[in-house]
């Protein structure tokens, strides 16, 4: 019997935790500036390191001094906490259950800003001053069977809203750039968005060459990290994606 | 675990407490049995490797055989190396990026870097690396136990190389598992 309890929490406990899922990258607006995929379950933000593990906790380490990390504060933010992005004063944080939005007012402790449930799935999430875009990816260890991009208005703090639904194939992470999102759909390509109307992105392009995960938008470069390692794509016109280089080996 | 059998008799107020203090016991004994009395006459044990598991090192540059995550600043990329490590990767000329080095760490599946140093995991631990000199990166601190709970599933050799016996699970914070032993009178074998 006891036996059999762990066997099954060695099995029930692993699938609950999110491996797959695309990298967000965050918009890093200057090239100095440091930037992490969607997938990310860190994020750095100023002096500080912000992390979830799999253990359902926000934990956060002053890194002033990385030789003497410091460990500031640690909370419960929910169940099956995936990725986390930082934009400005905010954490974006998806889990398996929804998007949760945190407040940097207080960067050592960071206090919770609204949240929105949708159904469980995969969920990574980029935004920016008004909007948040989550892909949730059916068929995967997080549970559920839609493949979507979900639109969110996240103007009025603490009261996030959805938009707009967009179908997608298997969607994973994400990138936000100069009014172009940018969405990995594994074995379906990368697809870049056009947000004139941030509630309505429009498909633009889609490449098709090879296994994308997920993306970091970083000034004109577009890095992607595909099935066989990284590639490169000028956008300098966000709309269109021309390849620049890769490391394939 | 013991336990009375169904009983086809007349369920007695007796006989209801009787069955009720022996499946407290019989679940207390298999509580209590697994640390004390647990033991299976034969079971495999796996092997570990005497590498050290927590060492964070440079290494030549080498292939990218499983890629993860990534990370940029400025014209630097890290790119994970599924539970194995990061590539540091120069593209400063996008047609032609070059790797600088591969930093050796168990484990990592997740990346960031500031200032010269690497964020990454080496398993449950969160390791900062001073990478200023990619080729000779050292270890800067460790924080155990940042990831409390961590599952690592693509380790290989993760069962034993037959079916059908009990095997102690492995415990890749020990090491990598480089082979299987069956041995008698074996404590914690609960993997099945």
């Amino acid at each position: 019997m006891q036996q059999t309890i762990r066997i099954c929490l060695l099995i029930v406990l692993p699938l609950l935790i999110v491996h797959t899922a695309c990298n967000k990258a965050g918009t890093a607006s200057s090239s100095a500036a440091a930037a992490g995929g969607s997938l990310a379950r860190f994020a750095l933000v100023g002096q500080y390191l912000y992390l979830v593990g799999n253990d359902n906790f926000l934990t956060v380490y002053d890194i002033a001094n990385p030789r003497e990390p410091q460990r500031k504060s640690a909370q419960i933010i929910g169940f099956g906490i995936e990725t986390i992005f930082p934009f400005k004063d905010k954490l974006f944080i998806g889990s398996s259950q929804g998007m949760y939005i945190y407040s940097l007012a207080d960067p050592a402790k960071p206090a919770s800003e609204g949240a929105i449930g949708h159904f469980r799935s995969c969920d990574p999430v980029v935004a920016n001053d008004s909007v948040s875009y989550v892909t949730l990816r059916g068929g995967t260890l997080c549970g559920g069977d839609k493949n979507v991009l979900m639109v969110y208005d996240i103007r009025v703090a603490g009261k996030p809203a959805q938009v707009a639904e967009i179908t997608m194939s298997a969607p994973r992470g994400l990138g936000l750039g100069r009014n172009a999102l940018y969405v990995c759909e594994g074995d379906r390509g990368l697809t870049v968005f056009d947000l004139a109307d941030p509630w309505h992105p429009a498909r633009r392009q889609t490449l098709s060459d090879a296994t994308y995960y997920d993306v970091i938008p970083y000034g004109d470069v577009l890095i992607a990290w595909t099935g066989a390692g990284v590639s490169f794509f000028d956008i300098s016109n966000p709309l269109q994606m021309v390849k620049a280089g890769e490391l394939i080996n | 675990m013991a336990g009375p059998a169904c009983l086809p008799m007349k369920l007695t107020p007796m006989r209801f407490s009787i069955t009720c203090v022996c499946l407290l016991s019989a679940g207390l004994s298999s509580c209590f049995g697994y640390r004390y009395k647990d033991i299976k006459d034969e079971a495999w044990v796996p092997v570990y490797s005497t590498e050290n598991i927590h060492a964070v090192t440079s290494l030549p540059v080498r292939p990218t055989t499983d890629a993860g995550k990534i990370y940029v600043q400025g014209n630097l990329l890290f790119q994970v190396e599924n539970l194995a490590g990061v590539h540091i990767i120069d593209y400063s000329d996008k047609a032609h990026p070059v790797k600088l080095a591969f930093v050796k760490c168990r484990g990592c599946s997740e990346v960031a870097y500031k200032n010269s140093y690497l964020v990454i995991n080496n398993m449950r631990d969160l390791v900062f690396v001073d990478v200023h000199d990619p080729l000779h990166a050292r270890e800067a601190s460790r924080v155990p136990d940042a990831f409390p709970v961590y599952y690592p599933p693509h380790f290989t050799n993760d069962r034993p190389p037959q079916t059908g016996k009990y095997y102690v699970c492995p415990d890749y914070t020990k090491g990598d598992v480089v082979d299987w032993k069956l041995e008698k009178k074996v404590q914690a074998a609960w993997c099945y």
